[in-house]
């Protein structure tokens, strides 16, 4: 397990950060399967006819692109990236909070290592929920595959 | 050797534009142990922070002929009364710091300093008392390997014992090259400790005197501080005696 610690100003208690991002991105992608799930019904229920009670898949029924169910699907990773940049802001005025610890790292050979402590682990955080996002994303399209019916599959989807 | 040359600083304040440091001219040798007194408001922070480069200034401020930056500040080390330790960790996790960042880093100073004062090493120093964050931050500020350490008031809050203890230790601990520029107002306390004396008032270099010199005057350096400084001595009875003349 890689330690997280380096990448955040020293003493800084980042797992708090961790869990808040955690939360944002999971409200948000609630909120994304939500109108992904919505949407997949309407869909799926658009293929369908009823025949003398029965339901059945209407003649040349074509199921709407996957990608039109999941509209601006990263649109909700922008909170998650509006936060992470206010951590970026925080991590900085950390070194003023309860001391002056700015005052040694102002004393350091190198200006890399502030930066570095202010910016690394948001950037992390920001990589670690774009590959959960996209890893969603192909979660639906699974989800997508499983439910449309296989006749009913556009062409150049 | 530290060179300030027509070291001016100036800050905005709500009453407008402050002259904070007025043509200041000072050179600090190697060995020196120096205090820095004055009023306050007299410019002492102002200097210090301007030699480390935390605030700007007009003048100049060469290290060993150098100009300050990230390839010499490590020469200069600080124990401000404001504290610069890193308040959640502990000294154990501040020794690690130090050493992977100070390459200087005095690791037998630390131990033997820590020891004596009895801090624990694995406490956080957010729950160390004000009097033991004080002695924290002026380990280490002695102990980062830095040619010269500047303090500003770093036994604010600390016993007289305390403070004491300190003087005897920094005596007995500091080498031949190691300076040292405390900023206090503990005239009387480390009379006896620093070699030399430099007074500011109102932002000026008021005095710059040796306490070698002062012996040769027969004079105290409070004496001399209050000559320095006009101080009226009839000031506190006249004041009273006014005072009570009202009531």
């Amino acid at each position: 397990m890689m330690d997280m610690k380096k990448f955040y100003p020293p003493g800084y208690e980042y797992k708090k950060e961790w869990s808040a991002v955690g939360t944002i991105f999971a409200l948000g992608e609630m909120l994304a399967f939500w109108l992904f799930a919505e949407n997949l019904h309407s869909a799926r229920e658009a293929l369908f006819t009823w025949v003398v009670g029965k339901k059945e898949i209407m003649e040349g029924a074509v199921a709407e692109p996957f990608i039109t169910l999941v509209p601006g699907y990263m649109m909700f990773f922008i909170p998650v990236a509006i936060f992470l940049i206010v951590m970026v802001v925080y991590h900085y005025f950390y070194y003023y909070q309860y001391t002056k610890s700015i005052y040694v790292m102002r004393r350091l050979s190198t200006h890399s290592v502030m930066i570095k402590s202010c910016v690394a682990g948001p950037v992390i955080c920001m990589i670690v929920g774009l590959i959960a996002a996209v890893s969603i994303y192909f979660l639906y399209f699974g989800l997508y595959m499983l439910i449309m019916p296989n006749e009913c599959m556009p062409r150049f989807m | 050797m530290l060179e300030i040359r027509s070291l001016n600083k100036y800050y905005n304040s709500e009453k407008g534009k402050v002259h904070a440091l007025k043509d200041i001219n000072l050179t600090i040798g190697h060995g020196e142990i120096i205090g820095l007194f004055g009023e306050n408001g007299a410019g002492k922070t102002s200097l210090l922070k301007s030699i480390l480069g935390f605030h700007s200034y007009k003048g100049e401020i060469l290290l060993d002929g150098k100009i300050i930056d990230r390839s010499n500040i490590g020469k200069l080390s600080f124990a401000t009364c404001e504290h610069s330790f890193f308040p959640n960790l502990s000294p154990k996790e501040h020794k690690e710091f130090y050493q992977m960042h100070f390459g200087t880093f005095r690791l037998k100073r630390f131990e033997a300093l820590m020891n004596f004062f009895e801090l624990p090493m694995n406490k956080p120093l957010k729950a160390y008392s004000t009097g033991q964050k004080n002695q924290f931050e002026v380990i280490m500020a002695l102990c980062q390997g830095a040619e010269y350490i500047l303090m500003d008031e770093p036994f604010a809050g600390n016993d007289v014992f305390n403070r004491e203890d300190f003087y005897k230790v920094l005596l007995g601990i500091l080498e031949p090259e190691e300076t040292i520029f405390l900023s206090t107002h503990l005239i009387e306390e480390v009379e006896h400790f620093i070699s030399r004396a430099v007074l500011l008032k109102r932002g000026q270099l008021r005095s710059d005197v040796t306490t070698l010199e002062l012996e040769d005057e027969g004079k105290s350096l409070m004496d001399y501080v209050k000559e320095m400084y006009h101080y009226r001595a009839d000031r506190v009875s006249k004041a009273l005696k006014e005072m009570g003349g009202e009531l």
